[in-house]
């Protein structure tokens, strides 16, 4: 080769390679997602999400990883203590938030939040959100109610229950007719914890008391936790709920008590679970939602919080990117497609004209919806016992809040 | 054996001769004796340091800690706080209780059914090859298609017992067998029994087939019984198998957790809450990795417990 040739090929050649390092270089990146919502209409959401990040950002790919959800705090744990954490991650809504928010493996999401996002409710930034700073991106919301069958309540003549009394009369008649009440499924324990929410909503008039108590400013055994605890097991004294409870898990054999008809309410559902209601009743009959009702003069409210969450890894190389991935999820588009699939974004939005009745039913149910979460794991483990041991019968109102008390000072 | 006659013992090297002792013991082997000695121990012991003794270690030293399990740096050492806490904890207790009541229920009734099954097939009658296949095809699927299989059957409404249970005019009202407290754990027993009887019965069957026939011949010509025979010449000669079965079947109890947790979860109200669903609650529910150490301390001693007395056991026989 002469001085000539080389003098036009060696330059080529650094160009095309200062033009294809960095092709490679994207070529080779990949973001690490993980959720636990493999099925459903949550796919669809991300499926959508991740389509046009990656049409955006050619050569990187978003790799998911669905980690069911019995197992995820075990994987992310694992992961995060391996400083191997994923990309971006969905975080649970549970009391075990507290803990890996505080753990320092979380990239503060202030700053992030802030810069092309949509304007996220008070309340839920204020729900992931601890020591002044957020460390998570709530994306969507859910609200717990009641779905009833709507058939078999005009069959028997019965309206919406409003107060606890119309609710005990509802379950009478409908074992007279040989159906059963609510079917609610508490082996999973978290179901049952959410009777005791939706009683605390009355009870607590304030809706103050639960945080002030996990912050430890009052104590678990206030008169509020006690008589939340006494009214459910009241209802349940009351045969209000399908027996066998502790028996079901939250959304198979009691859901399949409510599809199957036996029984013609269900508790707890929300829109994470009305596409597979929806799925599984198949048209055999019409059914809708109603806020589990409290006492005479009580505003029907029901409990609600996030529905899904995500964060990134604290100083995680690639969290610009998955920064950028979490703004398709929350876009006008990423919007529209959570809308369409009958989520409620946790940012405001005009809902639109030609959303369900049941979207209609979600939306107004979040304008009040009051929290359902305890931060403090022993606390809620205490609660979740109690109302366990209400379904057996072996336990009080006063007990119950006692044993919260006394897991909190342990 | 002839009286005066002398048997000397036979020498593995532990008589040296005074060449022997001109290496000065046996670690002053020739070089390369010992580097081969140390290869051929290299990938047992590696083995052994790296899946056993470093993960036990890392345990007993979490134990010793408060530590939620997200980041090694925020490890707080509180010494035995921990163990201390665990013998105050209610709920310690009870799964503590539960789970030697499982592992006797299940270690007793897995041997008695085992061993009858094995003796059943033994007696090569027709249809026993069938039967050992069958009775064998549960240990071969998931403790969790295990619990689930069981948790249908047990439904309240629509469970399999309480349609038959129906069917029979014994009940006009469904039980909820997992839901009841008085019942959860006899059913996750019986489950398990179910499961893992084949297991023993193929261990306890391979033993039957050592038994010496002369032996039983003997027994015969002396008119023993059937009882007899079993009492006093297979029950002995399947000494060494059954301490083999009790041992696997206790250390199977003590760290029972995928058919409970699918069946109950450890509910209702910790009725069958065992040390390892109590454990891994701890662990990964509450975040409490130090607390989920000591328990898992806890089963380590107990398993270990239960290998010392059945080397005691052995050591006469």
């Amino acid at each position: 080769m002469n001085r000539k040739t080389r003098f036009v090929i060696v330059p080529f050649v650094l160009a095309a390679i200062s033009f294809l390092l960095p092709q490679l270089a994207l070529a080779d990146s990949k973001l690490e997602y993980w959720t636990w919502n493999n099925e459903g209409d949550y796919v669809k959401v991300d499926d959508s999400a991740i389509a046009r990040f990656e049409a955006a950002n050619p050569g990187v790919k978003v790799e998911v990883t669905y980690v069911s959800y019995g197992d995820y705090m075990t994987k992310l744990k694992a992961a995060l203590a391996a400083n191997e954490p994923p990309d971006i991650f969905q975080v649970p809504w549970n009391s075990g938030f507290k803990d890996l928010a505080m753990s320092g493996k979380l990239e503060p999401m202030g700053s992030i939040l802030s810069e092309g996002f949509p304007d996220i409710n008070k309340s839920a930034l204020s729900f992931v959100s601890l020591d002044g700073k957020a460390w998570a991106l709530p994306l969507d919301l859910n609200t717990l109610q009641i779905a009833y069958n709507k058939n078999t309540f005009e069959e028997l003549n019965l309206s919406v229950p409003k107060t606890n009394s119309d609710l005990i009369a509802t379950a009478k008649s409908l074992k007279d007719a040989d159906y059963f009440g609510i079917a609610l499924g508490t082996k999973d324990k978290w179901a049952g914890g959410d009777t005791w929410f939706a009683q605390l909503v009355y009870t607590d008039p304030t809706g103050m008391k639960l945080a002030e108590a996990d912050s430890g400013a009052l104590g678990w055994d206030d008169k509020v936790f006690s008589e939340a605890a006494s009214q459910v097991i009241n209802l349940i004294e009351n045969g209000v709920f399908a027996p066998g409870a502790n028996s079901m898990g939250a959304f198979n054999e009691s859901l399949d008590l409510f599809v199957s008809g036996k029984a013609a309410m269900f508790y707890p559902v929300g829109n994470f679970i009305s596409g597979g209601i929806d799925a599984k009743v198949a048209g055999e009959f019409e059914w809708s939602l109603f806020p589990f009702p409290g006492g005479s003069g009580d505003e029907p409210t029901a409990t609600g919080g996030i529905a899904r969450m995500f964060s990134l890894p604290a100083g995680g190389d690639q969290n610009g990117l998955a920064a950028d991935f979490l703004r398709m999820l929350t876009d006008k588009q990423g919007e529209e497609v959570l809308v369409k699939y009958n989520f409620i974004p946790s940012w405001p939005i005009n809902v639109p004209a030609s959303a369900s009745d049941l979207y209609g039913n979600f939306t107004s149910a979040q304008l009040n919806a009051r929290s359902r979460t305890i931060y403090t794991p022993p606390v809620y483990a205490a609660l979740l016992d109690g109302i366990q041991a209400a379904f057996n019968g072996s336990t009080t109102g006063e007990q119950l809040a006692g044993s919260m008390d006394a897991a909190a000072n342990n | 054996m002839k009286k005066g006659m002398i048997i000397s013992k036979p020498d593995f090297g532990t008589n040296r001769s005074s060449g022997d002792k001109k290496l000065g013991g046996r670690f002053k082997r020739p070089p390369k004796t010992l580097l081969v000695s140390i290869s051929l121990m290299a990938p047992a012991v590696s083995i052994f340091l790296g899946f056993i003794s470093i993960p036990v270690l890392a345990v007993l030293v979490t134990s010793l800690t408060k530590w939620t399990g997200f980041d090694v740096r925020n490890l707080d050492w509180i010494g035995l706080n921990n163990y201390i806490d665990l013998f105050n904890d209610k709920i310690f207790i009870r799964a503590f209780s539960h789970t030697i009541v499982f592992t006797l229920a299940t270690t007793l009734l897995l041997n008695a059914v085992g061993l009858g099954l094995a003796l059943l097939v033994n007696t090569k009658a027709f249809g026993t090859n069938f039967l050992k296949a069958v009775l064998f095809l549960p240990v071969l699927l998931s403790p969790v298609i295990v619990g689930l299989m069981w948790s249908g059957l047990l439904r309240g409404v629509g469970g399999g017992l309480n349609i038959f249970l129906e069917f029979m005019n014994i009940i006009d009202q469904p039980i909820f067998w997992l839901g009841n407290p008085k019942y959860a754990l006899f059913a996750i027993i019986m489950a398990t029994v179910w499961q893992f009887a084949g297991y023993n019965m193929l261990l306890y069957y391979a033993g039957l087939q050592s038994v010496p026939n002369s032996l039983l011949e003997a027994a015969e010509l002396d008119r023993a019984n059937g009882w007899n025979k079993f009492r006093h010449v297979i029950l002995p000669a399947l000494y060494h198998v059954m301490s083999v079965v009790f041992l696997l079947n206790i250390i199977g109890g003590l760290r029972i957790f995928d058919i409970v947790y699918v069946m109950t979860r450890g509910g209702p109200n910790r009725s069958t809450e065992v040390l390892a669903t109590y454990m891994y609650e701890q662990g990964f529910q509450l975040n409490a990795m130090g607390v989920a150490s000591a328990i898992a301390v806890i089963m380590i001693l107990l398993a270990v417990f239960a290998s010392v007395i059945r080397l005691r056991l052995l050591r006469h026989v």
